[in-house]
């Protein structure tokens, strides 16, 4: 591998850090495990960049890495209790690898539909994750509740998640 | 739907995930759910991946690590500035330590030690009066874009993006106050509140002093802006060429020392980096603006590197507007939001409406045309121009005519301006002078300026075109008698 290919694999990897937290939040539901198999992964995929076919999905290798960082994780603390049983990791798994290469489709998707917003949502959501300030901030600066507040975020989350499978549908990404 | 149904039950912890306070009973409860109803998995999946993904691209780069910009491009070690923004505190959901992990990735990987500093080092800039974005797009002439959807209108917020300008020429308020306008073709990427990286495309970039430290990355080469004005064209082949308007920047290129440029010098960049000094010849922008005619004269095409007075475009609407367009915000040349927009109402409903997103660093100049018609069975039509400063002298132009189908003329409406009757000139239009000794018109003490529209005796019908607010005019504002209550509306003006 080049110094080229090196720095783009950097680039990539540095890119795609918050989806991959994801990809493993979604397979492990635990906050303080998720960051564990997330540096075993990162550590993983730099020891494998030679393996890395240039010109392949960059997203769908690193997750397939990621899968069995998952794996290993729950292997190795197999007397600790996983909330997720290993038939559902496993089939949640085969899901989400399979997602994984459409993830820039759905991340433009999802910008697209955020434009489509209403203003007030759309301020909304800025600031929530603006990570400026917490929701409590926000129901504080607002006069909302804080539960309204969750409630809100909760449907524009919604409304954007059925707008981006309109928009993926439409276009015809699986 | 009882509170036993999957799907309620799903809602029900999803949020509680979503908003990072589950606790691992009810996530073991979650993993029981989705393992007794597969169905949930896709939706399952797609919060998790849809927060993930909001996150990526709403969360302000805060820490040592860029996730989000395309920082190899910019490979060279000055590119750093000078101290980076603080920590967040306090994010929605998913308390994720989210950058540990990538950094100890970046320790691993020495070849990263660039993308590391540069992102390290995150240019200074004030926080986005709306989070979340960094830039606002103020205004576009025959823009056409890639795949947009139709988005990329005025007045949309921009995030950490890329925008493919395939023709015409696009302004986009930098949320630091800097104000860049870009001509197709062209692609550009938005890094934070005051840099942007170029890789092809032309730019001319207007940096008040406040947004001093603004940056243009291209491919091996950085330019600081110091305060001040610059073009830059990045081609095709990755070579580059740079040309100081006004004030001074800073070019770092390659290998070599970065340079400093003054007004009129101008420096090619050489697709290795090579920096040799350049002629550039000036183009031309083309403007979708005209009114050479009217009585504050402006050209359609506007020569770069002049300091002429510049004119933002044209905003048209007319007939009735939903609720939605009055909700648009304008944002001024410091990208903050300006109020300033005319509203033509009959009877208290609108009757049009135009607004203007962007103000040019020099002097705010506001044109607004549009084109309605005064009809004599209709309620009278009042007229105000709202979000000036209050008390201010400004320069407001009447325009009044416009032709029918088969090209001619209309009758042109009657303007009243706060009270006074306006005589328009052989073109029926006019620039006010009605009420000031300099010629100019003062807001009133709510910054609005009013009137109405009229007919003359014994015409049914009659046509304007609009109204330009030029200003505010550089002297101090004239305290007058509004100042102490709301002014009265004698001719149905601000309510």
């Amino acid at each position: 591998m080049n110094e080229a290919d090196t720095r783009q694999l950097v680039l990539d990897l540095t890119q795609m850090q918050t989806r991959l937290r994801a990809f493993v939040m979604s397979l492990l539901g635990s906050v303080d495990a998720t960051e564990e198999v997330v540096q075993e992964t990162n550590v993983v995929i730099w020891s494998k960049r030679e393996e890395f076919k240039a010109g392949t999905n960059f997203n769908a290798w690193a997750f397939q890495i990621a899968r069995f960082q998952v794996m290993a994780y729950r292997k190795r603390r197999a007397r600790d209790r996983h909330e997720f049983s290993d038939a559902l990791v496993e089939r949640l798994g085969d899901k989400a690898t399979r997602r994984a290469g459409a993830v820039d489709e759905r991340r433009e998707a999802l910008r697209r539909c955020m434009d489509k917003l209403p203003v007030p949502q759309r301020q909304l959501i800025d600031s929530a994750y603006a990570g400026h300030e917490s929701v409590v901030d926000i129901a504080e600066r607002t006069g909302r509740a804080k539960t309204s507040l969750y409630q809100m975020l909760y449907r524009i989350r919604r409304t954007l998640m059925t707008c981006v499978e309109q928009t993926l549908g439409a276009e015809g990404t699986p | 739907m009882s509170d036993h149904d999957p799907q309620v039950e799903f809602e029900r912890l999803m949020l509680g995930m979503c908003e990072g306070d589950i606790t691992p009973e009810q996530l073991a409860e979650l993993g029981a759910l989705l393992e007794a109803h597969p169905e949930l998995d896709d939706a399952y999946l797609d919060y998790v991946a849809t927060h993930g993904l909001l996150r990526e691209m709403l969360e302000t780069r805060s820490t040592p690590i860029a996730l989000d910009v395309p920082e190899v491009l910019y490979d060279d070690e000055r590119d750093a500035p000078d101290d980076a923004p603080h920590a967040p505190v306090g994010r929605v959901g998913f308390a994720w330590k989210r950058y540990a992990a990538a950094a100890v990735f970046v320790i691993v990987a020495g070849v990263a030690a660039a993308v590391y500093w540069s992102a390290a080092h995150g240019p200074t800039y004030t926080p986005a009066a709306r989070v979340g974005s960094v830039a606002t797009l103020t205004d576009t002439n025959r823009a056409t874009w890639t795949d947009d959807g139709g988005m990329l209108q005025p007045g949309v917020e921009l995030g950490v993006e890329t925008l493919r300008l395939e023709s015409g020429t696009a302004q986009v308020a930098m949320r630091s106050g800097a104000v860049v306008d870009v001509v197709g073709p062209a692609e550009f990427d938005l890094r934070d509140g005051n840099s942007l990286g170029l890789r092809r495309g032309q730019l001319i970039a207007h940096v008040p002093h406040a947004a001093a430290g603004f940056r243009v990355f291209g491919t091996g080469y950085t330019v600081t802006d110091l305060g001040t004005r610059f073009l830059l064209i990045a081609h095709a082949d990755r070579s580059a060429d740079l040309l100081v308007l006004e004030g001074k920047v800073e070019l770092a290129a390659g290998t070599t020392d970065a340079v400093a440029l003054v007004a009129g010098e101008s420096r090619r960049i050489g697709p290795d980096g090579a920096v040799t000094p350049a002629q550039l010849a000036l183009g031309t922008v083309d403007v979708d603006f005209d009114v050479s005619n009217g009585p504050m004269p402006g050209k359609g095409a506007e020569a770069l590197g002049a300091d002429k007075d510049r004119w933002n475009s044209v905003a048209v609407q007319s007939g009735r507007i939903d609720a939605q367009a009055l909700d648009k915000t304008m944002v001024d040349a410091a990208g903050r939001p300006s109020p300033v927009r005319l509203i033509v109402e009959s009877n208290g409903r609108l009757n049009a409406y135009a607004e203007r997103g962007a103000s040019k660093p020099v002097r705010r100049d506001v044109v607004f045309v549009t084109r309605g018609d005064v009809q004599k069975r209709k309620d009278p039509i009042a007229w105000r121009i709202e979000g000036l400063l209050p008390n201010t002298p400004y320069e407001l132009a009447l325009l009044g005519q416009w032709e029918d189908k088969r090209g001619g003329a209309v009758n042109p409406a009657v303007f009243t301006v706060q009270g006074v009757t306006a005589e328009l000139d052989a073109n029926n239009d006019a620039v006010f002078t009605g009420d000031s000794p300099n010629g100019h018109v003062v807001s009133d003490a709510h910054g609005v300026i009013h009137g109405t529209l009229g007919l003359r005796d014994g015409e049914q019908f009659a046509g304007w075109s609009g109204l330009q607010v030029r200003g505010p005019i550089d002297y101090a504002p004239i305290p007058t008698s509004n100042d102490a209550a709301p002014s009265a509306a004698p001719d149905g003006g601000p309510r």
